[in-house]
């Protein structure tokens, strides 16, 4: 089997595959829940600007307008939802998730009026949640809304829970939501981070196995998670690290009560300018509880060709420049629904085991 | 290509994973309406309709009017109006880019460019020391500008200036808002009441 028929080669139809994409700023992640059919969380744009799902599955040989049946954006930052507007339009058998809170009046008010101004009060992100809102406007779709302990999707061979996010986290968003009054008309406005509102997600498949995918939800979200009784009861075997394995989405109740014992931790690493994640002592706290740990990059970002004069003068002004885009690699974990097996890990492209990341 | 499978039962693959290579989206002129830039000093007067470009390489419909859906058409600004200033004389630019701020934190911001002398999109971590102390005070996510580096000639001087020109920082009026209200209540019609 060469590299090519491997990365290219799709599931069989009794076959979980959880496919973690992520080019060093944006992650994606694609499951196929059985039988040709797929689900797809966050977006992310190749170098050539298209989703990176709708490309994977092309490559597989998929119709993406059949096989993707369920589209979750977990939040509105950049690094989850670039290109989600085109993945949305083009999978046209999917219903499209995402938190719950979006469906207010006052929220969809503001995105508009940000997206009037170009967006450029609020960033890419709430543009193109607009789009996706735009299109399923037009078709006459209502969106999925995630809240605590809601099953979101159903198949004879899996089904799909939102665990978040929580009514505490609802209520706070909006009161930061207050709108410009009267008495301060041309008040700068920003919407909130959203990383309170992420959707994290519990996937369940025929035979017993389940999935966690954390999204970017921090500490508070998660202990509203294990304090809630409605939430189905099982451990995952798969534990997507929430919020590029930083420390304040870590809590250990996570790892004792809703995972296996050294179960597989997938993350999609986060670079921007100087900062990233995870940091040394975030990968020493995930490879404390697992040693299956992968991360989706460890590529340094490339350079940026630019003429001598212009580098040159770019380290005297303190600034650090980079390609928009990056490579992306892929962990991919395959195994059968039925009988005796284990999940098979597939390293591909620039994808790591996460210890590299501190070496 | 090579393919391995290591100690630990993970199989490694080295290829890139970019697909081939495929059109862009549609991107078009837009225009601009009224003074938008802020000129921090020397230099900065503004010409519209000097250049064009969009970091996001979008759609939009030149001279339609903001904030518009037609016929269930959506009508999108482009994401970097034409605000470009015009150099004096005595200023030779080597490098140009219109950036959109992306993240401020700990002293320097995160910018997408689209590189105007080369081409290509960039990002970018710039110190905020490298801005004036207005600016640093208006900076916001989402704040547009356009930063040059070039030489200038005063005096029979000639010397190295890096310059970031922002525009003012958006402002989300209570009419925005209801115009936006108008969109939230017809998208909660088309979506029924699941």
């Amino acid at each position: 089997m060469t590299a090519g028929d491997l990365s290219s080669s799709a599931p069989d139809p009794a076959e979980i595959e959880v496919a973690t994409l992520g080019p060093g700023y944006g992650e994606s992640i694609l499951i196929h829940t059985g039988d040709g059919e797929w689900m797809v969380v966050d977006s992310f744009l190749n170098s050539d600007r298209r989703p990176s799902a709708l490309a994977y599955l092309e490559r597989l040989g998929y119709d993406p307008a059949e096989a993707i049946k369920l589209i979750v954006a977990t939040h509105w930052h950049d690094d989850h939802i670039r290109g989600m507007g085109t993945l949305v339009e083009a999978g046209r058998s999917a219903r499209f998730c995402c938190a719950g809170t979006l469906r207010r009046l006052e929220f969809l008010s503001m995105i508009e009026g940000f997206r009037a101004q170009g967006s450029r009060a609020a960033g890419f992100g709430t543009r193109e949640i607009f789009s996706v809102f735009a299109h399923l406007g037009q078709v006459g779709v209502s969106p999925l809304w995630a809240t605590a302990s809601r099953r979101i999707h159903r198949s004879p061979r899996c089904d799909v829970w939102s665990l978040s996010p929580d009514d505490e986290a609802y209520t706070s968003f909006f009161e930061s939501l207050a709108p410009p009054s009267d008495a301060e008309p041309e008040r700068v406005f920003a919407l909130p981070t959203p990383n309170q509102l992420s959707v994290a997600l519990l996937v369940r498949f025929e035979g017993g196995v389940s999935c966690l995918l954390g999204a970017d939800l921090e500490r508070r979200g998660w202990t509203a998670i294990l304090s809630d009784d409605r939430k189905p009861r099982c451990r995952s075997s798969v534990f997507k690290v929430p919020h590029h394995g930083s420390a304040n989405a870590h809590l250990e109740g996570v790892w004792d009560e809703l995972l296996e014992p050294e179960p597989f931790a997938i993350l999609a690493p986060w670079r921007r300018g100087g900062g990233s994640l995870p940091r040394k002592g975030d990968v020493n706290r995930i490879l404390a509880r697992t040693p299956n740990a992968y991360a989706t990059t460890k590529a340094a970002p490339g350079r940026v060709p630019l003429d001598r004069w212009v580098k040159k003068k770019l380290r005297g002004v303190n600034a650090r420049l980079r390609p928009e885009f990056g490579t992306s690699g892929m962990i991919r974990l395959r195994r059968s629904m039925t009988g005796e097996s284990s999940w098979r890990v597939e390293l591909l492209g620039p994808a790591c085991y996460l210890q590299e990341l501190a070496a | 290509m090579s393919l391995a499978t290591d100690s630990n039962g993970a199989v490694r693959t080295s290829p890139s994973l970019q697909p081939p290579a495929v059109l862009p989206g549609v991107s078009g002129s837009g225009r601009l309406s009224g003074t938008m830039a802020r000129n921090e000093g020397r230099n900065g007067e503004l010409a519209n309709g000097a250049s064009s470009a969009s970091l996001d390489g979008e759609a939009n419909v030149k001279g339609a009017s903001n904030g518009a859906i037609r016929n269930g058409l959506l009508v999108v600004r482009p994401e970097v109006p034409e605000f470009f200033p015009e150099h004096s004389p005595s200023f030779f630019p080597k490098q140009e880019w219109a950036g959109r701020v992306t993240a401020i934190d700990n002293g320097s911001f995160d910018a997408r460019l689209q590189d105007l002398t080369g081409g290509g999109r960039e990002v970018a971590t710039i110190d905020l020391e490298e801005l004036s102390l207005e600016d640093r005070d208006r900076i916001r996510i989402g704040s547009l500008f356009h930063w040059v580096m070039g030489y200038e000639t005063v005096n029979g001087t000639r010397s190295n200036v890096s310059r970031i020109v922002f525009l003012d920082p958006p402002r989300l009026t209570r009419r925005d808002i209801e115009r936006g209200r108008r969109w939230a209540e017809w998208l909660h019609d088309r979506w029924g009441s699941e």
